[in-house]
């Protein structure tokens, strides 16, 4: 009996060890996942926490104290740099080291060693595209210069100095999710970073599909579909202005014709992991001679995705030569959008195309040679190993051309012949330092010391706005942009031929500007930067419809309060609707519509253009503007043979506003002629299928259809770490820019009185920790487009005992 | 009866100070020792040392997260068991420990009759 019941209880104790111990049988080793000293029960946090703190900590010459407010903002008072920035990365670290250890192993292509095989294709694309070569390029650039070496150096051993005395048991959630433990913190992660960054905002591209398009659809219809200037173009840099000329005109090389613009063979990649397009911002600086203080005011909120942990972690960083506020990216050390006792600074993306493809004849399937002016020239491979969870790591070779690594081969994309490849020359590969740009805006003073501080930064473009308590305004779109002759870098380029590479850069002062003009503002909203003067050829992804309203308001606002700038912020009106609302009323015919269908047009008609949450005119005016989009072009673009891209938006609107016989409006499918009034008719009808359906379940307001969710970065793996069902207005091409799980990351608005007069808020909250209540505090004031008063301490605040926490930083 | 309660007390205090520097499975070590060095029968091994560790487990946990108004514990649960129910999960991690606790004072008992003439 007893040799019995000891084998059977020692087989159940082994079985429930391995069952409990490992992710074999279940997903999760739920032994260890639960456990009270080691498990998740350790994230939960107090809600009563105490976040004092007297730390000893290696690597810091000198005392620090951080001040935590109530909603946990640190206000670092250091007497110098370097260990502001070494404070900067601990607290980063402790309240986002998963986040911040995840993003960068995203931009190096590593994920598959934390979820295994599935990662390998999005890991090979970012090695493909050539990250961590940029990364690489980046990181010799920054440590060449003493100044970033040093503040990188110290923000690098304040994260490691959290990682070497954290508690495994403490460690991130995630960590305990996914079964892995941190690495150190390096200078190379933080270029990694700028890399993300710069593939986030400059890593759209559409050469492929714009190669295809051309070839089938011929040229003619190309610019019709495709052309990149609105005429409703609201442009950075007002329409007039005089530009200089550039000292020569590019020409297309002689062989253009036939093959550039006429190739004869077609190009069938598609991109698999292309950034959101619709990473884009809001900025605007508003002058003294418009504002009721008579200070500058000026306002940011980039659109990004929306995630948990934020993007963004709130600082103050206060030392003797600098006392700057505003939202840093874990990851680097600094303020990225925000002000100092002198100026303030934000920014919005240029959406330049700053990347382009060339097609490569590789001599063989070695990939080491490939055919550049009549030669036979060698490649430089590189061989990117990467490694699986639970599985052998994957070898990749790729080859690097003069353009740069050729990112689709036979190997990466098996339908391409197999000695036809396509190289990426991007921007984002060049050598640069533009954590320096940072460092010296945080502690810029005037006007000459933002010119001097964005000099340094070449990727990704941006639209960069600047005020001053001495009463400057500026904007300025900054970038290193190639110089290109007319549609060069359009469509896929001969890699064989040298005359196809770029011309250079565009001269720095040649970027399009503005300081302190006479309307009395200036603005960016993703637009075309300048209007079809600018002497250089730009294409690019801009947005049309949010610098309209933007500037119809400004324009039309004197006496602008703190106020105003937040009700700007948070403008729900839809200016598209308002162009295109006319031509489905007018063209639909209302004798063909069922009880509905009027209904729904009722609607629309009685609607006050603003996309507010409870509105349901949105929806239908959506959906059947979307309907009408696919009944015009669906026949040419999508027939069955091939599947090319839509145009975008403003292009079918605008064609309709000059011209109700539009080509595209037949359905060349059909034996008759179709015209708008059937076209919008049919649409409508179309539309209202999916529209009684949402009706029926309750989702004809918009807040509901839209459902904007900020999801955690593990995406639909972690759905209860996300904030869903907010009830935001806002939208596509609205000021109010929120959408489905993309819209203002970071609203600030600052007026540049004395004191400093700053309002801010991000939908997240400054732990990364799930189990804190510090996780997601302010979603619901952002929803609501409240704002918190930022706190921007001084020392009489510090000896007044204003803060909630303190945390003392010594030397150990 | 005072014996039984003893053997249930010295459980959880046993497991909770092993947990103090050993890893999750110091709930078979808490159980085994158990079962190895207090004389019961199997039953009353497995039920004191089982009924030991899930008190202590419980009452931690449900302290931790009443603490952490029940923030994390509602999102993991929904994660983990498809459940909006931080009290189930509160009672699956007692519940692993304690029968994990529970088995092993069985095993520990059973062995100690090996060495019994």
């Amino acid at each position: 009996m007893k040799y019995l019941v000891f084998s059977i209880t020692l087989i159940i104790n082994v079985a429930l060890f391995y069952v409990l111990g490992t992710r074999e049988i279940l997903p999760l080793p739920l032994g260890s996942f639960l456990n009270i000293q080691e498990g998740i029960w350790q994230n939960a946090e107090p809600v009563a926490q105490d976040f004092n703190e007297n730390l000893k900590l290696k690597g810091i010459k000198g005392a620090v104290n951080v001040y935590l407010d109530d909603r946990l903002v640190p206000h670092i008072f250091s007497e110098n740099e370097t260990d502001a920035y070494f404070v900067q990365g601990y607290l980063h670290a402790k309240n986002r080291l998963w986040q911040m250890e995840f993003q960068t192993h995203a931009a190096a292509g590593r994920i598959s060693e934390i979820v295994g095989e599935k990662a390998i294709t999005f890991d090979r694309n970012q090695r493909r595209i050539g990250m961590v070569y940029a990364a690489e390029n980046a990181l010799a650039a920054m440590e060449s210069d003493p100044e970033t070496k040093s503040s990188l150096d110290a923000y690098t051993a304040g994260i490691n100095a959290y990682i070497n005395t954290v508690q495994k048991s403490k460690l991130p959630v995630e960590y305990k999710l996914l079964g892995y433990v941190p690495e150190q913190w390096s200078n190379f992660k933080s270029a990694l970073f700028t890399k993300q960054m710069t593939n986030t905002l400059a890593g759209y591209d559409r050469d492929f599909e714009m190669t295809t398009a051309l070839k089938l659809l011929g040229e003619e219809n190309f610019q019709m579909l495709y052309g990149q200037l609105p005429d409703s173009l609201y442009p950075v840099i007002p329409n007039g202005t005089v530009y200089n000329k550039p000292l020569a005109e590019l020409l297309p090389p002689e062989t253009a014709d036939s093959l550039y613009f006429k190739r004869k063979d077609s190009v069938t990649i598609s991109e698999d992991f292309k950034p959101n397009p619709e990473n884009g911002s809001n900025n605007w600086a508003v002058s003294g001679s418009r504002t009721q203080s008579g200070k500058p005011i000026l306002a940011n909120d980039p659109h990004l995705g929306l995630t948990l942990p934020s993007i963004w972690y709130e600082v103050q960083i206060h030392t003797p030569n600098y006392n700057a506020y505003g939202v840093s990216f874990p990851g680097l050390p600094g303020v990225v959008i925000g002000f100092n006792d002198s100026i303030s600074f934000g920014f919005t993306n240029a959406g330049r195309d700053v990347k382009d493809y060339y097609e490569i004849q590789f001599k063989d399937q070695q990939k080491q040679q490939y055919l550049f002016n009549n030669q036979w020239v060698s490649t430089q491979r590189r061989i990117e190993i990467i490694k699986i969870k639970n599985a052998q790591s994957f070898m990749d070779t790729v080859a690097y051309t003069v353009f740069g690594p050729v990112t689709y081969d036979q190997s990466f994309k098996n339908s391409l012949a197999e000695n036809k490849a396509y190289a990426l020359k991007w921007v984002a590969h060049d050598s640069s330092n533009i954590l320096k740009m940072w460092l010296l805006l945080n502690r810029a003073r005037n006007l000459s010391d933002y010119v001097e501080a964005i000099r340094y930064f070449n990727a990704p473009g941006q639209n960069m706005i600047f005020a001053s308590k001495s009463g400057d305004i500026a904007i300025q779109q900054q970038a290193t942009f190639p110089l290109r002759w007319k549609d060069q870098g359009l469509f896929v380029m001969p890699g064989f031929d040298s005359s196809y590479m770029w011309k250079g850069y565009i001269p720095l002062e040649d970027n399009p500007r503005s300081f302190n003009p006479i309307e009395g503002y200036v603005s960016s909203a993703n637009q075309r930067p300048a209007d079809s003067t600018y002497p250089y050829f730009i294409p690019g992804s801009y947005e049309v419809y949010r610098a309209i309203t933007i500037n119809r308001r400004l324009s039309s606002m004197y006496g602008v309060t703190v106020d105003d700038m937040k009700s700007l912020q948070n403008d729900n009106y839809n200016v598209f609707a308002e162009m295109a609302r006319p031509i489905l009323l007018n063209y639909v015919n209302r004798a063909e519509l069922d009880n509905d269908q009027k209904r729904f047009v009722s609607l629309i008609e009685n609607w006050n253009l603003k996309n507010d949450p409870d509105e349901m005119a949105v929806v239908c005016f959506e959906n059947w503007w979307d309907s009408l989009q696919t009944t015009v072009f669906k026949d040419e673009l999508a027939n069955g043979q091939h599947s090319l891209m839509y145009p975008e938006k403003f292009v079918l609107l605008e064609a309709l506003r000059r011209d109700t016989s539009y080509k595209f409006i037949d359905n060349i499918n059909t034996p008759q002629r179709e015209d708008l009034n059937t076209q919008v008719t049919y649409a409508l009808k179309k539309a209202s299928m999916q529209l009684r359906s949402l009706q029926s379940e309750g989702k004809l307001k918009w807040s509901k259809y839209k459902n904007t969710t900020v999801y955690h970065l593990l995406k639909n793996n972690a759905l209860s770490f996300a904030r869903s069902g907010l009830l935001n207005g806002g939208g596509k091409g609205i000021v109010n820019a929120t959408q489905h799980d993309h819209g203002p990351s970071w609203r600030m608005i600052v007026e540049m009185t004395t004191p400093t007069n700053a309002y801010g808020i991000y939908p997240g909250g400054q732990s990364g920790n799930p189990g804190s209540i510090f996780y997601d505090n302010f979603i619901n004031d952002w929803t609501n487009g409240l704002y918190f008063k930022l706190f921007i301490m001084d020392p009489v605040d510090v000896k007044a005992g204003k803060f909630k926490w303190k945390m003392s930083i010594n030397p150990a | 009866m005072i014996k039984y309660l003893a053997a249930t007390i010295i459980s959880g205090l046993l497991y909770f100070a092993l947990g103090l520097f050993l890893p999750w499975w110091c709930s078979f070590i808490a159980g085994l020792l158990v079962g190895i060095l207090l004389y019961q029968s199997y039953l009353a091994s497995f039920l004191t040392t089982f009924i030991g560790v899930c008190l202590i487990s419980c009452g931690y946990i449900f302290t931790v997260s009443v603490l952490n108004d029940h923030i994390l514990a509602n999102r993991i649960a929904l994660l983990v068991l498809k459940q909006d129910s931080p009290a189930l999960l509160i009672a699956v991690s007692g519940l692993i420990s304690a029968f994990t606790a529970g088995t092993a004072a069985i095993t520990g008992r059973s062995f100690m009759l090996f060495f019994k003439k």
